[in-house]
């Protein structure tokens, strides 16, 4: 059973194999426990993309399943489209019924409209082009303590000043196109490095996420 | 000429609530901030948590103890590798992994930043916009929500569930350009004390040596081999011949330093850290070494991400959780002087 749950969790990752797949998915159809485990990952995940319903219906799958048993022969759309007509004239008058169906239609055009603005393709400037280059000098106010040297308002010293570079949020940079490598174990030490100089545990207080990162990242691979 | 004066006078008393209620927004903004920022001093807590970077998901456990009781945090992986992170209040950082039969500690010991948000809260508010909202619900405790959104598309944006008794941070998403959600930690579950009970402290201290109690007991020949590296980091000349040319706005050199036997295949590396105060971005600069492959090129771990370069036979290696576009931004204006 221990098994089948990492291949659960494999399939859930979506790196099983298709003959893989097919004996996990044969095993939730006689294995209860396992289709809870199944839910759960799912909950889990939903909970985590923020994709959870208002309401949880936890029999669900008991129902949807019970209404399959239940229903009769597969009819056409148009008939499906039919009977669904019929059902709305039931519940409304024939003037509620007419502004029903253009309100509906109007919603239907608005969002139409709206995915379509939202999935007009950026535009295909670089990086560079984008950039409102300004130069400032670079101010210094140095304190230091023991080992940590903490530079107030300095954009960099070591070497002189640097351009600063300033983007407008509107104006997305379009990064070249560069293949992205996997993670090699020689980054490891540059990762460790940095997690513990990373300014996050002053932020979240309780240094959790660079503590978090450097056990994500050994237990992932 | 009165009543343009009583005009002006009634439009400025029409104002006064507004201004009056923003200065509330930043006090509260700051209250929330500064007891999220001090919670892990005052409270010593347990819990479970979920671990969701892009497609990996895993689950953790946490044991803290309060600044004040002594300090110290023990993090610990439930799925995947046997790993766990021990850190005391001196700043020691081991890493304690399960490899095979054996268990290796890797200890560390490093400064480290804290509470510089709120000393640096008007400057980080040029290059960040903060909404507070109002209560929600984490690991059965009610929390203020926090969104933090960048003003440009070179740093990533924020949401942040921060616990209304003890300020501590039950939920964070990290958010890419696009809003989509690069990473995330939430708790299931948390317990707080007051006082920590001897079984928390125990588990928290239990690496403090790099030596477990129950471990040291053992016969020598029964003992797993603990491997301790001596890493030591000093603070780098003010000369350097390295110079960065462009760097997104708000971003600050914090430190500068030399390494010496951190990494596996140079002996001398400079690293430099840069922060806007929210992310930080780190350079390091190595000697390219016969017969060790540099890495050129781009990779990712979650929200982290690395961009690699030789520049005059040196490896330089960017690497921060800032988008792609940033880190090869600084990558790219990185120059040799001499």
């Amino acid at each position: 059973m221990n098994d089948m749950r990492e291949k659960l969790s494999a399939l859930m990752d979506g790196s099983l194999k298709r003959s893989e797949a097919e004996e996990v998915l044969s095993a939730l159809d006689r294995h209860p426990e396992l289709l809870e485990e199944w839910s759960r990952y799912h909950l889990i995940g939903d909970a985590l993309k923020n994709n959870l319903p208002t309401h949880i219906d936890l029999q669900l799958n008991e129902r949807v399943k019970a209404e399959l048993a239940n229903a009769p022969p597969l009819k056409s759309q148009s008939s499906f489209a039919q009977d669904i007509l019929i059902k709305l004239r039931g519940y409304f008058s024939p003037p509620q019924f007419v502004s029903v169906g253009a309100f509906a239609a109007t919603t239907f055009v608005a969002v139409l409209v709206g995915v379509m603005i939202g999935a007009s393709p950026p535009s295909d400037h670089s990086l560079e082009e984008h950039m409102t280059v300004a130069t400032q000098q670079a101010p210094h106010a140095v304190t230091s303590t023991n080992n940590l040297v903490t530079l107030e308002v300095a954009p960099f010293t070591a070497g002189g000043s640097a351009q600063v570079v300033v983007v407008e949020h509107s104006q997305n940079p379009v990064v070249p196109h560069m293949e992205q490598k996997v993670w090699e174990p020689k980054l490891n030490g540059y990762l460790n490095s940095h997690s513990e100089f990373s300014t996050s545990p002053s932020m979240y207080g309780n240094n959790v996420l660079p503590m978090v990162r450097l056990v994500g990242h050994g237990s992932s691979q | 000429m009165i009543s343009r004066a009583v005009c002006c006078a009634g439009l400025w008393l029409l104002l006064l609530p507004t201004l009056a209620s923003a200065e509330d927004d930043t006090s509260l903004l700051k209250y929330w901030l500064d007891k999220m920022l001090q919670s892990d001093q005052s409270y010593s807590y347990e819990g479970t948590f979920v671990y969701r970077r892009l497609e990996d998901m895993m689950s953790m456990k946490i044991a803290h103890i309060a600044d004040c009781m002594g300090g110290g945090n023990r993090l610990e992986s439930l799925s995947g590798a046997e790993k766990a992170v021990v850190h005391d209040l001196d700043g020691v950082t081991c890493v304690v992994e399960v490899r095979g039969e054996e268990e290796v500690t890797e200890c560390h010991r490093e400064s480290r930043f804290r509470g510089t948000m709120l000393k640096h809260f008007e400057r980080i508010k040029n290059y960040y916009k903060f909404d507070l909202f109002d209560s929600d619900r984490i690991a059965g405790r009610l929390c203020r929500k926090l969104v933090i959104q960048p003003s440009d598309s070179l740093r990533y944006g924020h949401r942040l569930w921060v616990d209304e008794e003890t300020g501590l941070l039950l939920r964070t998403e990290l958010l890419d350009t696009d809003g989509k959600v690069l990473e995330q930690l939430m708790f299931t579950d948390l317990k707080v004390y007051n006082s920590p009970p001897e079984d928390l402290i125990n588990r928290v201290k239990r690496n403090a040596n790099n030596i477990e109690p129950a471990v040291a007991n053992l016969p020598e020949s029964e003992q797993p081999k603990v491997a301790t590296t001596a890493a030591t980091h000093e603070d780098i000349p003010k000369v350097t011949k390295w110079r960065v040319t462009k760097m997104p706005e708000g971003f600050d050199l914090l430190q500068h330093f030399d390494h010496r036997g951190r990494h596996t295949h140079s002996d001398h590396v400079e690293h430099m850290i840069f922060s806007d105060g929210m992310a930080t971005v780190s350079i390091f600069i190595e000697k390219n070494k016969a017969g060790h492959e540099p890495f050129i090129g781009r990779s990712s771990m979650g929200a982290v991400n690395v961009y690699g370069s030789v520049i005059d036979d040196h490896q330089v290696t960017i690497v921060g959780e800032v988008p792609f576009a940033t880190v090869q931004l600084i990558g790219n204006a990185i120059r040799n002087t001499k």
